[in-house]
């Protein structure tokens, strides 16, 4: 039951990885501001480092995440489906000494491959894009030895990844001399981009939170930092992929605004929950694009980012002589995004159940998100669904660490 | 259970919708912005006069293990060149004393050339006038024939240019050669054959044959072939020693009366270095794209500086004259790829592609000593990185042509050989080098022009 909070937040957080918009961007944000973060005992959070004091046991968490997205205009329809594993975290509580947490954490992702081959209009297109944004997380809280119902916590954001962009295109020979067209039979062209991720002038980013936890009330509220993300990019124009052209190097800067986070949870009859969360963040400056040339634009217009997501939770008992229904927990929530990029607004929601396994607190947790987001052009409207799979293991060895409430 | 069921029924919905009909895939791309093709231009670079044609000639012996070549053609001799070491005290000691002490040399036809081609038919008869020079030095133990074979190829190739203290000998032979499989008797000098039985002990010769006034190029084994060239020494009928040399080299020398024509020869490293002036075909560039060329804006992945392919046409003889074997010749083509540093260049050697129409009708356009009047050099590899790397007007683009291989089918539309839909066997190219000499005054001489097929950009052209 301790950990079920925590699958919440990565099934929430993990509902967007295939999103077709913002490829040439960023990708799609996994921000898990959504609900639940105010949640104590409840493992990991993002833009709450400062709950992970209340922490008891050993763990571990992985999430595998599977979402179809379909986009739509009109009669059209462009779907597209992927697998991946967001994030992983380990916890280490100290007693005392507050809490200690490792993980990786997915921030933005781009995933997208499609080709077009069409020879009566002479379509020959092949376009992917492979994008992770990681981070690693080391995070520590300390509940205030003077006001033990209050923690602080701190994040360092370490940025890592990489990204891609192939661009493959067959010839188009309608404008050439029929005595001419063999030059260019099978004459693909792949334009090719490939960067790496890091934080300009500096080795990572700050998330700073403080917690309250009462007895049926608990909230937090959290900063980050501002930064500039750097991606370094090598341009490429391949015929094959050893007969290239000489590749150019250039690096684009994304000014990532400060971001403030609150969420509040409200406990009610021992085992309910009603939690709210709202995340903002100011984008002030354009994204520019790993593409421009042909017909891509240089850059993605932003706008304020607010995520605004409620939802209940009715805690599964930890006590293993219980009946089974009553150890597993449920939950549903929904909410409501307007993404960094202009004219994207989502809304979505969840439902989820967490099953033990064992009586040491290890857990199975299975959500289906689903949710539609609109979208102005170049863009489409999407609607996207998605099953979450998240593990819990439970170190079996040394001491819970006493509860000091 | 019903739970798992439904969960599973789900995800087999989710799993299906995936697997769906993207109707709108095309549409969502171009609503993005992704273009569906490239648009492929071609322009025509009429009017190009080389600045400037260099021949250039690599003298230095080659080492050749299964084939060697004899005599004069092309107005290319090629003299052959054995590495002969070896000891056995007893054998010299017999050999010393012998009587009638003599030695010949003895080399076998490369049969697989003769047959191949079907080229000087049986029997080869010419009174060879053949010249023998050897250098023969001697020594005592193991270690005089280890300090032998530790002598480096190329250390040895480099001394046979020098050819210094050379006993020498000059005689004609009745060469009658009925049988492809019997061997080419050569009787050493009796000078020669004197100087061997003085040996003691071990003894490293080094034989050199040379015909210049041959009719005929001659084509032997050579020593790793499975009919090796070898020396043999007779005391009696029953007594002699045969020894096999350890190693063969060509010494080829030119003998053309102007040295600086273009004109290249076969089998040879001998190429030929055509700079064509690169501000000409900037220039033609820029116009066909309408702004300077190369543009030094943008990120480096114009699309403008594409060369799906480029052809270089220049004039030609068409007939056979200087063809060693009666075949067709193709020419080689590299290309001078420029590098990031000045004056670091490379040279590649360009990929041909096939036009099957033009095959079919014309055979190669590559070719010499064939019907027609332009000889097309595909030069793809080389324009690419001229384009891409011409960081101003003062870079010439630069080629290099060699002749290549015989070709054996022509007008054959594969490249490679196979079985036709009659049953026959089809061999594109021979597998010999061909010893042909070609004048390309005409192709050099008048101007030539550069054809290319561009990849053109969309949206902001």
């Amino acid at each position: 039951m301790k950990y079920f909070g925590l699958l919440l937040f990565f099934a929430a957080v993990s509902a967007h990885a295939v999103s077709l918009i913002g490829t040439d961007a960023l990708g799609q944000g996994n921000d898990g501001a959504r609900f639940g973060n105010a949640k104590t005992e409840e493992g990991l959070s993002m833009v709450n480092p400062a709950r992970l004091a209340f922490e008891r046991k050993v763990s571990f968490s992985a999430v595998v995440n599977y979402e179809v997205a379909v986009a739509t205009k009109g009669d059209d329809t462009y779907a597209s489906d992927n697998v991946e594993i967001p994030s992983l975290a380990f916890i280490f509580p100290l007693g005392r000494f507050g809490a200690l947490s490792v993980g990786v954490w997915q921030h933005y992702s781009a995933n997208m491959s499609t080709s077009v081959t069409d020879s009566s209009n002479h379509y020959s297109t092949e376009v992917e894009y492979r994008g992770s944004l990681f981070e690693l997380t080391p995070s520590y809280a300390l509940r205030l030895p003077f006001l033990r119902r209050v923690s602080l916590g701190g994040t360092v954001h370490f940025v890592m990844g990489a990204n891609s962009r192939r661009i493959t295109l067959g010839p188009d020979k309608s404008n050439l001399a029929p005595e001419d067209t063999w030059a260019s039979t099978d004459a693909k062209i792949t334009d090719a981009a490939d960067g790496d991720w890091k934080i300009k002038n500096h080795p990572a980013y700050y998330t700073g939170s403080i917690q309250y936890a009462g007895r049926s009330v608990e909230y937090f509220f959290s900063y980050t930092t501002p930064y500039t993300l750097r991606n370094k990019l090598k341009y490429d124009l391949q015929f094959s992929q050893l007969d290239t052209l000489r590749p150019s190097t250039v690096t684009r800067e994304i000014e990532m605004p400060a971001t403030f986070a609150t969420g509040v949870n409200f406990k009610f009859m021992k085992v309910h929950n009603i939690m709210l969360d709202v995340l903002v963040r100011n984008w002030d400056d354009a994204v520019p694009n790993i593409a421009g040339g042909w017909n891509l634009p240089d850059e993605t217009e932003v706008q304020r980012e607010l995520s605004v997501g409620g939802g209940y939770q009715r805690d599964g008992s930890d006590l293993a002589y219980e009946s089974y229904v009553n150890r597993t927990s449920f939950r549903l929530g929904a909410w409501y995004r307007s993404w960094y990029i202009k004219d994207v607004n989502e809304f979505g929601g969840s439902l989820g159940v967490g099953l033990p396994l064992g009586i040491r607190g290890t857990k199975l947790d299975v959500s289906i998100h689903g949710g539609y987001r609109t979208a102005e052009k170049p863009n489409w409207d999407e609607s996207f669904f998605g099953v979450s799979v998240g593990l819990i293991g439970v170190g079996n060895w040394g001491q819970p660490s006493r509860r000091y409430r | 259970m019903k739970k798992s069921a439904l969960l599973f029924c789900f995800l087999l919905l989710l799993l299906t919708a995936c697997d769906g009909e993207h109707s709108g895939t095309s549409a969502w791309l171009k609503d993005q912005g992704y273009p569906m093709n490239y648009e492929v231009r071609t322009l025509l670079i009429d009017g190009l006069s080389p600045v400037s044609v260099e021949v250039g000639f690599d003298s230095i012996p080659r080492k050749q293990a299964f084939q060697g070549v004899l005599g004069n053609v092309s107005s290319v001799n090629h003299d052959l060149v054995f590495d002969i070491g070896f000891r056995d005290s007893a054998f010299f000691d017999r050999f010393g004393k012998a009587d009638s002490a003599a030695s010949l040399f003895a080399l076998y036809l490369d049969t697989n050339f003769y047959q191949q081609t079907g080229f000087d038919s049986l029997p080869l008869n010419e009174d060879l006038e053949l010249n023998f020079s050897w250098i023969l030095s001697s020594g005592e133990g193991k270690g005089f024939i280890d300090s032998v074979g530790k002598i480096r190829d190329s250390v040895w190739l480099r001394e046979l240019l020098s050819w210094d203290n050379a006993e020498s000998f000059d005689t004609v032979y009745s060469l009658s050669i009925v049988k492809l499989d019997s061997a080419v008797r050569l009787d050493l000098p009796s000078a020669l054959t004197e100087r061997l039985t003085e040996l003691k002990d071990g003894c490293r010769l080094q034989l050199r044959l040379s015909a210049k006034n041959s009719k005929r190029l001659f084509r032997f084994t050579g020593p790793e072939s499975l009919h090796y060239p070898l020396l043999r020494m007779r005391v009696t009928d029953t007594d002699f020693k045969t020894v096999v040399p350890f190693r063969m080299a060509i010494v080829s020398s030119k003998e053309e009366s102007c040295t600086d024509c273009p004109v290249l020869h076969g089998g040879i490293l001998d190429s030929m270095v055509v700079t064509l002036p690169g501000k000409d075909i900037l220039k033609a560039l820029s116009g066909f794209y309408g702004d300077s060329f190369p543009n030094p804006a943008g990120d480096g992945m114009d699309v403008r500086q594409a060369v799906v392919m480029a052809q270089l046409l220049m004039q030609k003889d068409g007939s056979v004259e200087g063809s060693e074997l009666g075949f067709p010749v193709q020419v080689a083509v590299a290309s001078i790829s420029y590098h990031d540093e000045k004056d670091d260049y490379a040279q590649t050697s360009e990929a041909y592609k096939l036009n099957p129409d033009l095959v079919e009708k014309s055979g190669h356009p590559n070719l010499v000593f064939w019907p027609g009047d332009t000889l097309a050099l595909q030069v793809t590899s080389g324009v690419r990185s001229f384009v891409n790397n011409a960081a101003n007007e003062t870079e010439d683009f630069r080629v290099v042509l060699r002749l290549g291989y015989s070709v054996l089918a022509p007008n054959d539309t594969l490249y490679y050989n196979h079985v036709n839909s009659d049953g026959d066997s089809v061999k594109i190219f021979l597998n010999h080098l061909t010893y042909s000499r070609y004048d390309f005054s005409k192709s050099v001489d008048n101007p030539m022009r550069l054809k290319l097929w561009l990849a053109s950009k969309r949206g902001e052209q």
